[in-house]
């Protein structure tokens, strides 16, 4: 079945379409919430709520665009709506020193595994700002209206994730990056 | 640098082709919610017995009757295209303006760009009934406006002696018979260049105001404009600073298109009479230059006689002198080789909240009545709005009116733009 005749189905509810659906996307969006949130038990519960939104939402899509960037849209969202109401009293976009540090042994490439490795030794507020402007490409004005803070604020958070996670390279001994380098 | 950024390049390519398989568990969970899910959304269905069918078909027959009766009027209209587009109507955003005292207030209803309309103006310095107050928020007449409006219309109407009577007709929202708002429309869009501060191709950042204005009324009066502003600067360089640079140019030329809206906005609309007091990206605020609250007493130290020489010797002599409670009048006599003329009567006048200068003709008994649009710095502007005349006191020595016993000062009558501009200096010759 194609995704068009898919989607058609999801249209319909029909749940062995909604069902291949998520066999075909899942895998992929588990890695977008992931990033996010670092549990994995978390991410799942994240990523079901957002297919949930996706399949009882489905016609809000309406055929404009990539549907898988349509989807990935609803994931984002979800995980930071997750990373809003675990911590309700802090501000989840400060960075906390007490994010446990690993060392990795990064060799020449970075696999997708070793990225994510990387992100979760940043702090959460780094962590966010970094995904949603380097990995998913959002502007600061996008990324200000999502988290409400202010622009201002997401770039200067966006300068210290990158110093931050050039550090981590740098300890990492990632070839080509030294510590002064400037973003 | 460059390996950095290939380097998160490489991140977001990475990141997009990973992949990890939920558990089991995660599916089952989500066909649990879309199970609930749907039994919520689905209502009970309560089947009929067989001895109500006959009621199933009377419904049936009942809704395809009504569907008939309601659709046949818009049936009749669908042959009849004419018909049907003269029905078209246009919704539009209605807001209330703020407003405490109407007495000469003036609202321009307008019309915005979506984004500037969404944004609230923060226009609060100044009086309230004294403001002129212009903003891009969408057209708008719901009641108060329109009360606050039509007042101030009708108040100023009666200032206007060439029209007699304010008929109101609020079916139409705004307006007097005579007096009215034809159209209204503004625009006002800063389009910005949005520059992302790793794309180092980026030099420039170019922001542009459009404004645009409308305003007519139907007694021919009317305010109008249309222009754009584009500002385009280079970036000093592009480096770590370039994000610092380009916040620094929007600001500037953010402000610039608000100077310009405002400059544009008070060179259009002949707001002599008023200052103004506030302007922002989608706002621009007058404040009337007239006190509401100033009445004859200003103008004591008029009482007495002044007197100016003129180059071929004739002398021009005023004598001021308070006849009321609300009126100081004036005669102003012309001597010329020993003759005397009595040239000009005047009164400077209360009548209900308005101070007046009134000018009576002696040889034609014509009355010229110019209310009072401004004062400050010891300056008094009266206007006529229908003739276009204005007529100034100043009173140049003086501080400020309220010295009233001072007899020294040298006033100054101008008139504009008649009489080529002639201004009288005159000299106090005698106390009050």
């Amino acid at each position: 079945m194609t995704e068009k005749e898919l989607i058609k189905g999801c249209l319909k509810q029909d749940r062995k379409a909604q069902q291949m659906l998520y066999e075909q996307l899942s895998p992929r969006m588990l890695s977008v919430c992931k990033r996010y949130v670092k549990s994995t038990q978390n991410a799942e519960d994240v990523m079901v709520e957002a297919f949930f939104k996706v399949f009882t939402k489905i016609e809000q899509y309406g055929d404009k665009g990539s549907f898988e960037g349509w989807v990935r849209k609803i994931m984002v969202n979800e995980s930071l709506m997750f990373l809003r109401k675990r911590k309700p009293t802090e501000n989840a976009f400060e960075p906390r020193e007490s994010d446990a540090q690993q060392t990795l042994n990064i060799q020449d490439d970075l696999e997708a595994r070793d990225i994510l490795k990387l992100l979760n030794q940043l702090p959460n507020g780094y962590r966010t700002i970094f995904n949603l402007y380097v990995i998913e490409g959002f502007k600061h004005r996008e990324i200000a209206e999502k988290l409400s803070i202010s622009i201002n604020t997401s770039k200067s958070q966006l300068i210290l994730a990158k110093k931050k996670m050039r550090e981590l390279l740098v300890k990492n001994n990632y070839p080509g990056i030294r510590a002064t380098d400037s973003m | 640098m460059k390996e950095e950024k290939d380097l998160f390049n490489r991140f977001r390519n990475k990141d997009h082709s990973s992949r990890e398989q939920p558990s089991e568990r995660a599916w089952n969970k989500l066909e649990a919610k879309l199970d609930d899910h749907n039994a919520e959304n689905q209502a009970p269905v309560v089947p009929l017995r067989p001895k109500f069918q006959w009621l199933k078909i009377a419904a049936g027959l009942a809704i395809l009757l009504g569907t008939v009766a309601i659709l046949r009027p818009q049936l009749k209209d669908a042959l009849n295209p004419t018909q049907m587009a003269s029905n078209d109507s246009e919704s539009f955003v209605i807001e209330d303006l703020e407003y405490s005292q109407p007495s000469g207030f003036y609202a321009l209803a307008i019309q915005s760009s979506k984004y500037y309309a969404t944004q609230p103006s923060k226009l609060a310095e100044g009086r309230h009934e004294q403001r002129l107050q212009i903003t891009n928020r969408k057209t708008r007449m719901p009641n108060r406006t329109t009360l606050a409006m039509n007042e101030s219309l009708a108040k100023d109407a009666n200032t206007l002696e060439t029209v007699a009577s304010k008929k109101m007709n609020s079916s139409n929202g705004i307006v007097s018979e005579d007096y009215k708002v034809a159209s209204a429309t503004e625009k006002l869009e800063i389009q910005e260049v949005d520059v992302d501060e790793n794309d180092l191709s980026n030099t420039e950042v170019e922001n542009t105001a459009i404004v645009e204005a409308n305003v007519e009324f139907d007694d021919a009066s009317k305010v109008t404009f249309n222009d754009a502003v584009t500002d385009t600067e280079s970036l000093p360089s592009v480096s770590t600073s370039s994000a610092k640079a380009v916040q620094k140019s929007y600001s500037k030329s953010k402000k610039r298109a608000v100077q310009h809206y405002s400059e544009v906005a008070e060179e259009n609309l002949d707001a002599s009479g008023y200052e103004k007091i506030s302007a922002h990206s989608n706002a621009i605020a007058f404040e009337s230059l007239a006190p509401s609250d100033v009445n004859v007493d200003y103008f004591k130290w008029l009482i007495g006689n002044w007197e100016a020489t003129y180059d071929d010797q004739s002398n021009n002599i005023q004598t001021w002198e308070q006849k009321d409670q609300f009126t100081l009048s004036g005669n102003a006599i012309l001597t010329i080789n020993g003759a005397e003329i009595l040239v000009e009567r005047m009164e400077i006048k209360k009548i209900d909240d308005q101070l007046y200068f009134l000018r009576v003709d002696t040889q034609s008994g014509e009355v010229i009545k110019y209310s009072l649009t401004s004062l400050k710095n010891d300056t008094a502007v009266f206007s006529n709005t229908i003739i276009k005349d204005e007529f100034s006191i100043k009173l140049n020595t003086f501080n400020n009116f309220s010295q009233q016993n001072t007899p020294s000062g040298a006033l100054q009558m101008s008139q504009f733009p008649g009489a080529s501009n002639a201004t009288f200096n005159f000299v106090k010759t005698q106390k009050d």
